[in-house]
């Protein structure tokens, strides 16, 4: 007789989490401190294979050496799809190393970047980077200098304003790629719509959001981290391998503008990383010091530390009138308030 | 006509075949992915059979995600025609008395 298997989500005070944790040494991994949610799948009570998930994306993922050729892999991986589905997600990435990858094709996903020797993404939806290209060259200027910048603008401040004024000075078009996360402060739309709004004296800027492509839990997780950690510099890559292969070909971009960074030591990584790599796609880079005030740069994480202690005078003069107006919302006092409850960075 | 949401039916075990739909974001054209352990003697085959009962539904611009663990041609269709109703809402009304199958 064949022994069903069966899958169930697992957390530390199971009896088999030592297992799970043992199984993904084995497989010479770790458990990525960032997941939310870890299976293991079985055979009576034995452990045959383990997978966790961030948002979208299933990582860690180990199998007994003894299942290796069996389809425990398949029913595994399918097992949390369905939980992802389930939750509403419609694209599911996986991240692994580069010699699993073929076994993730078997099931189909597609890849959509790899950095050598190291890790490769792959999507469950067929071409569905591809199509995200497309959707962005429907976005395509005529102009000549085409710059970007990706901003998470959590909220967006007079320091955001003027890098945007600076870059859109500097050159004939200017795209604003918005980070598309669920872990910042403000919600995405609410980010979005204060840069739309931040911006629009502008006429040659264009706000996108940014999609699961750049800078999200598939690309760069450990980009809400503080400090970077073992796996962000190659993260990085990935995410600016993306960016160039795809965002900055579809749209002809030749110029990314960043504000330089004194004190985050994973985006000061991230800007060390795009100096190298983006290069390589004709993309120059362009660090822009930052707007001070009074003896401090301006930035996000300033005013939410304002706002966290309720001193709207202060606030006030750290960012542009719109971005104050909506504080003054009750979507945006609503987050002041867990703001007040809360000391996360971005 | 089009899918009114993604719908997915069929498992990733043996003998079975795990159907993924969304719209075609692109263009109109139906597309079929397929990945398949008999990809070599069936793949024309099972994708024939796919395309056949999207046809049937009159389903335009469909894109499908297909992995086939060897299922058998009544199973392909039966998993098919499941999405297909789950991506039209039609899970729940679906009238048993009147299924066809040719």
């Amino acid at each position: 007789m064949i022994e069903k298997t069966f899958t169930k989500e697992m957390g530390p005070e199971d009896f088999h989490w030592q297992d799970i944790l043992n199984l993904i040494e084995m497989n010479d991994i770790k458990l990525d401190p960032n997941v939310e949610h870890t299976f293991g799948i079985f055979k009576e009570d034995k452990l045959l294979g383990t997978a966790s998930t961030l948002s979208n994306t299933i990582r860690s993922i180990a199998i007994n050496s003894q299942e290796k050729g069996s389809n425990i892999l398949g029913e595994l991986i399918h097992e949390v799809m369905q939980f992802l589905y389930d939750e509403g997600y419609s694209n599911i990435f996986i991240y692994t190393k580069c010699e699993s990858a073929k076994s993730f094709e078997h099931i189909g996903f597609y890849e959509i970047e790899r950095v050598e020797s190291k890790v490769v993404l792959l999507e469950r939806k067929p071409h569905g980077i591809k199509n995200f290209a497309c959707y962005l060259k429907s976005f395509k200027t005529t102009h000549d200098h085409v710059g970007a910048i990706v901003m998470n603008g959590n909220p967006f401040t007079l320091g955001h304003q003027y890098l945007v004024e600076y870059a859109a000075s500097n050159c004939d078009f200017l795209y604003i790629f918005v980070v598309d996360s669920t872990h910042t402060s403000f919600p995405s739309d609410d980010r979005y719509k204060l840069i739309l709004s931040g911006t629009s004296h502008l006429d040659n800027v264009y706000v996108i959001k940014g999609s699961d492509y750049i800078i999200s839990d598939a690309t760069f997780p450990t980009y809400f981290l503080k400090r970077p950690e073992e796996g962000t510099q190659i993260q990085t890559e990935l995410d600016l391998k993306i960016f160039g292969h795809y965002f900055a070909e579809s749209l002809n971009i030749t110029k990314r503008f960043v504000g330089t960074e004194p004190y985050c030591g994973t985006t000061s990584l991230y800007n060390e990383q795009m100096k190298r790599i983006l290069p390589h796609y004709g993309v120059e880079i362009v660090e822009i010091p930052r707007k001070v005030f009074g003896t401090d740069a301006i930035s996000a994480s300033r005013v939410r530390v304002l706002l966290a202690k309720g001193n709207m005078k202060d606030v006030k003069k750290l960012v542009p009138e719109s971005t104050y107006q909506y504080f003054k919302t009750v979507q945006g006092k609503q987050v002041i308030e867990k703001l007040k409850d809360s000391t996360s960075r971005h | 006509m089009k899918l009114k949401k993604e719908a997915s039916a069929g498992t990733m075990d043996s003998c079975d075949i795990n159907i993924r739909l969304e719209n075609n974001p692109l263009g109109t054209t139906n597309e079929i992915h397929l990945k398949s352990i008999v990809e070599k003697q069936y793949g024309d085959h099972i994708r024939n059979l796919i395309s056949q009962v999207i046809d049937k539904y009159g389903l335009e611009s469909v894109v499908v995600n297909a992995v086939d663990r060897g299922a058998l041609d009544c199973t392909i269709k039966a998993r098919v025609e499941s999405a297909i109703q789950r991506g039209l809402d039609q899970a729940h009304t679906l009238e048993w008395s009147v299924v066809h199958h040719e």
